[in-house]
């Protein structure tokens, strides 16, 4: 908006106009030059009414003909008039002042309000911009808080329906000031149910603090945006009103679109999900059968007579074989499903690391024969809270992996250490490593690396990272310089151990 | 040749162990449920008991219960992986070890072979002062242990905590059963202690303590002696 200077200057000036005018027509013309120094006089007054509006312009009018009255009209100096027909001419000269002065008025408006527009219809434009590149609502109502509070001065806070979308209520973080303002909260939600603008400066409940205005897309209503302004009498003014409908209009297809983009996503996941079910399906049930038929076929062919020696030992080695393959991935499908259906309990507990590696290393030493297993756990190694059926059982995966994806005899490595708030292992193998880029999805469920040899249907690293997690850890993989994986644990170490000074028991040496 | 009693309801199972004990010279007397385990145990009083946790009629930790009210042969139980709490409760009820199924003959015979030994000598009181596992050695007389021939110094509490695990080589005890056997009822629970103090052992007993060759840890269950057989 254009800039109006101050009232007592904008009068002053008028006053000034005035005399000027009378100085400039009494130097050029004299006295009796009447039709040129009414001319100046009107110009000064058109000066004068561009620049200072309506007011000071009739000030001028008012001066200049007093002026032209005082300096020209005979008897010169005195504002007395002889000739009526000059009294006409007062007035001619007071109404053209006038009218010019309306007029250019009006011009003025119209420019400002010209101005305004195209100033708000960038400020639509640079809003439509900015909302296009929000992924999320909460990012829509953050522009659009502060784009109306920057262009129009006004506090607008947006209402998102709730998940049934029956009700409106604040994002979440952000405080309405609904919850503690039932009458306000009323209007509101009243505005998301009839789907009509009420509140301050509408026609519905205008005793209201604020203004309510229910966003509209294509698919119907999808929020409520509230307006609050420090000077109410804004929210009635038909241009804010209009500027007001076309923010709305932008803002609710901003959150439609929103909205499509994540029932996409959630569409695009389903059928994801859907595709994983049905190839988890067809490939637990090719891992369970393998084994069954080679057990199935062994056993049978030993029932036959003529079979020898070495044969019959070399099938029930394979039934043997089988059988505890079979046991391993029924115990990873068991594991997976109890994981994820939050049936574990973690029963955590203070123990030394050292227990639940050579618990571990224990229980996995028959397939473990014939492979340098070196540990090096730090002698400062705290207790850790863990549960101890499930690390060993994570450390059994880790094992069961490394022991499937390496060469037959390279090393493996079990180290740990203190690491910030906690302790840090490292399972480490001397194998191919993991492919770049399927660092993060090995950890996935049903997944195996490119190119994978054997059976398994891909859950002992997934059950290794729900185990992990459910103690409040980490786990990633690596690959060593030098070759090989290396999978790194981290359990934090939270609270103090019980004291583990005991007491002495009663001795009786 | 010592008479066992198979208290299992799956006929395959009854099977596969009829073959394999009988096969290796033990007596077998069978039962398909608690209620029929219980009699059969009175009246032919066997040697051991092999109890599957899971039976149809009644809960396995039951059976144990009311068979150790008057029955002292030692009972093996069997159970499913991640019955962790059924296993203790049956071992601090009176069982002696358990079998986690699938489990191979050889793991089975071991446990059989370990419990009855067990039985046999605390029948006969304590007749061997001197306790060998490997290289490992107590003189329960002198006090002394001995690691392939160098004496280890423990402490008290050291010493009675791998006296108690050498007794009982080759089978698994409770957290408990340790800590009311070194410290005595009232510590029952401070399984805190008994972990600091197994670690201690293993730093003087173990060339590797990250992998122990005697004294091993059963997750969540408790501490065996690991014995070859």
């Amino acid at each position: 908006m254009r800039q109006i200077p101050g009232a007592p200057i904008a009068f002053l000036a008028a006053g000034t106009s005035a005399l000027l005018a009378t100085a400039i027509s009494w130097t050029a013309f004299g006295p009796r030059q009447l039709a040129d120094a009414v001319m100046v006089y009107l110009l000064s007054i058109v000066l004068v009414s561009l620049r200072f509006g309506y007011g000071p312009s009739l000030l001028a009018a008012v001066l200049s003909v007093l002026c032209f009255d005082f300096f020209f009209i005979p008897p010169l100096y005195t504002f007395a008039v002889h000739d009526l027909s000059h009294v006409v001419t007062f007035g001619v000269m007071f109404l053209v002042a006038l009218v010019i002065s309306n007029l250019t008025q009006r011009v003025r408006a119209q420019a400002d309000a010209a101005e305004q527009r195209e100033q708000r219809t960038a400020a639509l434009y640079a809003l439509s911009g900015e909302l296009a590149a929000a992924k999320r609502v909460e990012d829509i109502s953050q522009i659009a808080t502060r784009h109306l509070f920057d262009t129009l001065g006004l506090h607008a806070m947006l209402l998102v329906p709730t998940s049934d979308r029956s009700k409106v209520r604040a994002l979440p973080g952000q405080n309405s000031g609904l919850s503690n303002n039932e009458p306000e909260a009323n209007v509101a939600q009243w505005v998301w149910d009839h789907q009509r603008p009420a509140g301050l400066g509408r026609d519905v409940v205008s005793s209201s603090f604020k203004s309510y205005l229910p966003l509209l897309a294509s698919r119907g209503r999808v929020a409520v945006l509230s307006i609050g302004s420090r000077d109410p009498a804004r929210l009635q003014s038909p241009e804010i009103q209009e500027y007001l409908a076309a923010f709305a209009n932008q803002i609710a297809s901003a959150i439609e679109r929103t909205d499509l983009a994540s029932e996409a996503e959630w569409a695009q996941l389903q059928m994801k999900t859907e595709q994983m079910r049905s190839s988890l399906l067809s490939s637990v049930s090719h891992d369970l059968r393998t084994p069954l038929a080679v057990v199935t076929g062994a056993a049978s062919s030993l029932l036959e007579d003529a079979i020898d020696a070495t044969t019959r030992r070399e099938l029930t080695e394979t039934i043997l074989q089988e059988a505890l393959r079979l046991n391993r991935l029924v115990r990873n499908l068991l594991d997976m499903t109890r994981l994820e259906a939050g049936a574990v309990r973690v029963n955590k507990e203070w123990q030394p690391l050292e227990e639940v590696v050579g618990s571990a290393l224990n229980r996995m030493e028959d397939a473990l024969a014939g492979r340098q297993v070196v540990t090096d756990l730090a002698l400062d190694l705290p207790l850790v809270p863990l549960d101890a059926v499930l690390i060993q059982q994570l450390f059994v995966n880790l094992l069961e992996n490394a022991l499937k994806y390496t060469p037959a005899g390279s090393p493996i490595e079990i180290r740990a250490g203190v690491r910030a708030g906690g302790v840090e292992i490292v399972v480490a193998d001397r194998g191919p490593g993991i492919p770049a880029g399927e660092e993060q999805r090995v950890f996935d469920k049903f997944y195996r690396v490119s190119g994978a040899q054997g059976g398994g249907v891909g859950l002992g690293l997934a059950i290794c990272k729900g185990i992990v997690m459910a103690h409040g850890g980490q786990l990633f993989v690596s690959n060593r310089a030098g070759g090989g994986a290396e999978f790194h644990i981290y359990l934090p170490v939270d609270g103090e151990p019980p004291s583990p000074e005991a007491p002495d028991p009663v001795e009786e040496i | 040749m010592p008479l066992l009693l198979v208290v299992e309801d799956d006929t395959q199972m009854r099977k596969f162990l009829r073959a394999s004990l009988s096969s290796h010279g033990y007596r077998l007397v069978e039962a398909v449920n608690g209620s029929e385990g219980l009699t059969q145990a009175a009246s032919y009083n066997p040697d051991l008991i092999l109890l599957d946790l899971g039976l149809p009629d009644m809960d396995g930790l039951l059976v144990t219960k009311r068979l150790r009210e008057w029955a002292s042969a030692p009972i093996i139980v069997i159970s499913a992986r991640g019955q962790e709490d059924d296993k203790i409760n049956a071992l601090d009820a009176g069982a002696d070890d358990y079998l986690t199924k699938p489990f191979g003959t050889g793991e089975l015979l071991a446990r059989i072979r370990v419990a009855l030994r067990h039985s046999a000598r605390s029948r006969q009181e304590r007749s061997e002062p001197i306790l060998t596992v490997g290289e490992l050695s107590i003189d329960l007389d002198k006090r002394t242990v001995h690691v392939a021939g160098r004496e280890v110094h423990l402490t008290p509490i050291e010493y009675k905590l791998l006296a108690t695990l050498l007794k009982n080589a080759g089978k698994v005890l409770t957290h408990r059963q340790l800590l009311k056997e070194v410290w005595g009822p009232g510590y029952a629970n401070n399984t805190q202690y008994l972990r600091v103090y197994m670690v201690q052992l293993r730093h003087k007993l173990e060339v590797d303590a990250a992998r122990p060759r005697y004294l091993v840890t059963e997750p969540g269950v408790g501490y065996r002696l690991k014995s070859d057989n």
